[in-house]
Formats: C-alpha cells, structure tokens, sequence
C-alpha cells in the first residue's frame, strides 16, 4: 500500500498498475464523544485539526462537514495568497499564513502548487497611491517584503497591460514579490489527509443542527447523524457560523455577501503575475492551465443563494478589458459564486465566543484563502491553550464591543 | 438579478435601477443622554445584521423617482414578497414554504 507520495512512489505504482494507492482520508464513523469538535470542513477547519493534531498533540479530534470537504468557499475563491496587509495585527496574522504556505507542500506532502509568482496591486488614481504608499510603509516598518514600484516597472512585470488612451492613468503599484496563487483543492485535501493520517475523523455530508447546551456551557453539537459530545466545539463555517452559533444565543456580526467569480478559456501564458486593481475594481491571475481566473466586487444584499447578479460579471469583465485590451475577444467558460462572511472592518473573527467550551473562527470575508495555514495554527494553538495565541489575540469578537476594530476596509479595498 | 418594483413612482426594472441601503427599520439607539449610548446597544446597532438567512427586509432607492422604500426579500432565493413605502404597514411574508 503506497501512502506517501514521492517520485520512487509514484514510479513504483506506475509500474504496478496504480493499484496501490489508498484513499487521501478516511471515511470516518461519528463517535459520541471527542475532545475537539470543529464545526466546518473547509480549509480552516482541516487545517485547524491538522495543526491540533501535528503541533499540539490532541488528535481526538472530529472535522464534521455540512457537504463534502473544501466544497465551501474554499473551492470557490481566486486562491491569491498575500501579507501586505496596513495593520500590525493583520500582518502578523497572514505574515505567518504566507510564510506557512511556502513549506506546506513539503509539510503536508501534497503538491499545494504554491506558486509565489508576485503581485501587483494597481495604483490609478492619487488616493489609491497614497493609501498604498502607506501600506508599502506599514510593510516595510514590520518586515514583509513589499514596496512600490514606478510604472515602467509594472510596464516591464506586465507588458500587456493597456498605458496609452486608459481612463485612469498608471501610478505606480504595491508590489509583493513573494505573493502569488495556490491550488485552492489540494490546500483542502492536503490537510485533511495530513489531519486523518494523524488520526483525526473527518465526517463529510452530516450537517449540525444546533450546538447542545448545558447550563452556560456548550457540550456538544446535534447533528443529522446524531448528538455528538466534545469538551470543546470550535465553529470554522463561514456565514453558517452565526446561525449555528444563534442556536446557544451567541450573536455574531457576521454580513453574507455574494461574491463572484469566473474563468476565461486557456490561452497561452501571457500573465506571470498576479494583478488587482482598486479603481475599476477587479483581479486576475493566470492558472496552470492557462485560464484567466478573475473576481471583482461583491453584490450589496444580504444574500445566501449563492447566485450573483450577472452585471458584477459584467463589471469585472469591463475592468479586465480596460487594463487588458488583448483579453477583450477571449470567451468566458464558467462562472460561480460564494456567499461571504464579511465583517465591518474586514478583518477575522477568531476567538472564545461567550459560553464555556464555544470557539468561533469566521469573519474572513472575501479573502480567506491566503490565511488557512495561519488561521488554523493559531487557532489551534488557541484551543489546545485554552486562551487566545498571541497573534489571535486581538481578533477576538469583544472588539467591535470595545471600539478596538481592526480597519482593513482600505487595505482590502478590492475583494481579493 | 432582481427585477424590482417601486412602490413609490410604480416602475420595474432590475437592479440595476436600485441601490440597496441595508437593513430597513433599524433606528440608531437613543438614550436620555444623547452624548451617552452604552457601547453593547451601539454594536448591536452598527454590527449586527437583523438580516440572517429568511425573510429580510432592506431599504432600496429608486433611481428613477429617487425615493427610498423598503423590500421583504427572502435572502435564501431571492424571492421578493413584497416592496412598500415606509409609511405603509409593514407586509408580512408568505407563509407557505420557501
């Protein structure tokens, strides 16, 4: 039976037919009773029962899933991973998360397909270089590699991006050498089979209904399959984590979103960076495969259909024509939304939510996905503490409360 | 998309003739002090959404009158049950199932 992947596996397997390959996790049974329950199979989830379970030793561990695993907004997102972020806080949070993702192939062996290709985020009109000149500035003051540059440089990063007769002209832009994509799947799959080798169950297609209560305490989850006891429920599920929690009277300032995105046909690579773009509001990156992933800005509404409006299409395609001209001819091949779980200053909520034994890690908006190592370590950190790890520690829901928000509405200006 | 109906001037259009205002019917929290309002009241009110997963009801403007009224919209389906004035009683959703 062939359980690690290298090149002499994959050799030897090749020779003898593929048949020895087992499955990446295991199908597991819902027990009773588990120390850990975590609420949401997405990449935060496994990657939180994954960092319980390699990092801090609790491996009575149970990922339980409404669909099937990374079926959320993990498999939905446009897999851009960056740090340059304006906020200490949050530069500590996906500095970590950034720094995670450059060994996670070899940490999980499973190719992740990080690619830290580089990224541009456009500046086009004075404000927005301004605000990114601060940012360059906030990077530089905490160490991430991340700094303006003129735009005959972009020019020269980016050559088919339209200079002559634009709307709005080039500035200039914030570029982060080291950020870049990742396989959004194997993020998912890579870390759930990394957290059930080490033992963890993780159960897909078992909704929670609502979490148990005892006295101030929460002691468990019901579920489709059954009442499941745990010292402590962790709730990693996006827009479901307010509803679920709402069932032990915690209240969550959680806002759900449509966000959309879509993919061109494959073409010849003519993008070897990442690039956004506040102004006319939209961001794309080459695939492997040579589509054009691209995403834009959310619908107003509160919305859980997970069916956007098609003139959000329409503005992020009239974005990628203005900066590129050559894509203006390319057919669009599909299309698909999410519902985001946005929060009023654009920053995660992670943390104890209020009664014993209830943990929430949610609020990441539109742009989770660069933070799933991170998230999952601190969080795990946290759970097997009992209290938040430092870096968590000031993402925690007291602080809308409090007035200590952690603004990066300008930082995260367009949906990334 | 949503193709919408004003109350107001009676067009409909999709939404693109709208602006979706957020949450109908809240009202910033008052107190006998008004330079004083207990910060839990003013999370509650400038966090947390009374628009979960069900009937919501939102204030929209009309681009064409310029009027602003409320929608009750199942924010599930998207299906709109209802859009009023704001000085109209409030409708109620239906009761069959969504």
């Amino acid at each position: 039976m062939t359980r690690r992947y290298s090149f002499l596996s994959l050799a030897r397997e090749a020779l003898r037919g593929h048949r020895g390959w087992q499955p990446a996790w295991r199908k597991a049974d819902l027990r009773d009773r588990y120390e850990v329950v975590i609420v949401g199979g997405g990449g935060h989830g496994l990657a939180t029962a994954y960092y319980l379970a390699s990092e801090f030793g609790i491996t009575d561990v149970c990922v339980i899933e409404r669909n099937w695993i990374g079926g959320g907004n993990t498999g939905r997102n446009t897999t851009i991973i960056r740090s340059n972020y304006l906020q200490p806080e949050s530069m500590a949070l996906y500095g970590l998360s950034h720094k995670l993702y450059e060994g996670l192939t070899g940490e999980l062996d499973f190719n992740v397909m990080f690619s830290g290709r580089g990224l541009i985020n456009l500046a086009q009109t004075r404000h927005e270089l301004d605000s990114l000149t601060r940012i360059a500035d906030a990077n530089r003051h905490f160490g991430i590699e991340s700094w303006l540059i003129p735009p005959q440089e972009v020019k020269r990063r980016v050559p088919i991006l339209a200079m002559e007769n634009t709307r709005y002209p080039l500035l200039g832009a914030l570029y982060q050498p080291k950020g870049g994509v990742a396989r959004h799947d194997a993020v998912a799959w890579g870390y759930a089979r990394g957290a059930s080798r080490l033992g963890v169950d993780i159960v897909e297609n078992c909704p929670v209904e609502r979490l148990l209560v005892d006295g101030e305490k929460v002691v468990g989850v019901a579920t489709a399959r059954g009442n499941v006891l745990a010292d402590k429920v962790a709730i990693v599920s996006a827009v479901a984590t307010s509803e679920i929690a709402a069932t032990a009277g915690v209240r969550l300032p959680l806002r759900s979103q449509t966000l959309q995105a879509f993919v061109s046909e494959p073409i010849k690579p003519v993008l070897d960076v990442v690039v956004m773009a506040g102004a006319v509001h939209g961001y794309v990156s080459q695939s492997d495969k040579g589509e054009l992933v691209i995403g834009g800005g959310t619908d107003t509404q509160t919305d859980h259909s997970r069916r956007g409006a098609p003139q959000r299409i329409e503005e992020s395609a009239a974005a990628m024509v203005e900066l590129f001209p050559t894509f203006s001819r390319l057919k669009m091949m599909r299309q698909w939304a999410g519902t985001v779980d946005m929060t009023s200053d654009r920053s995660p909520i992670i943390g104890p939510a209020g009664p014993d034994g209830l943990w929430v890690n949610c609020g990441w908006g539109t742009g989770g996905f660069k933070a799933i190592p991170g998230s999952g370590y601190v969080f795990a950190a946290s759970l097997a503490d009992g209290r938040p790890h430092a870096i968590a520690a000031p993402f925690g829901p007291e602080r809308f409360r409090d007035g200590r928000v952690i603004d990066e509405d300008a930082a995260a200006a367009v949906a990334h | 998309m949503l193709l919408i109906s004003c109350p107001v001037c009676s067009i409909t259009a999709d939404e693109t003739a709208y602006t979706c205002g957020g949450d109908a019917h809240v009202t910033r929290p008052q107190s006998l002090d008004p330079s004083y309002v207990s910060p839990e009241r003013l999370t509650d009110y400038l966090n947390l959404a009374p628009s979960a997963r069900g009937w919501c009801r939102e204030l929209w403007r009309c681009h064409g009158c310029g009027s602003w009224f409320a929608m009750l919209r199942h924010s599930g389906n998207n299906r709109i049950a209802a859009t009023y004035r704001l000085d109209e009683a409030l409708p109620q959703p239906p009761e069959e199932a969504v």
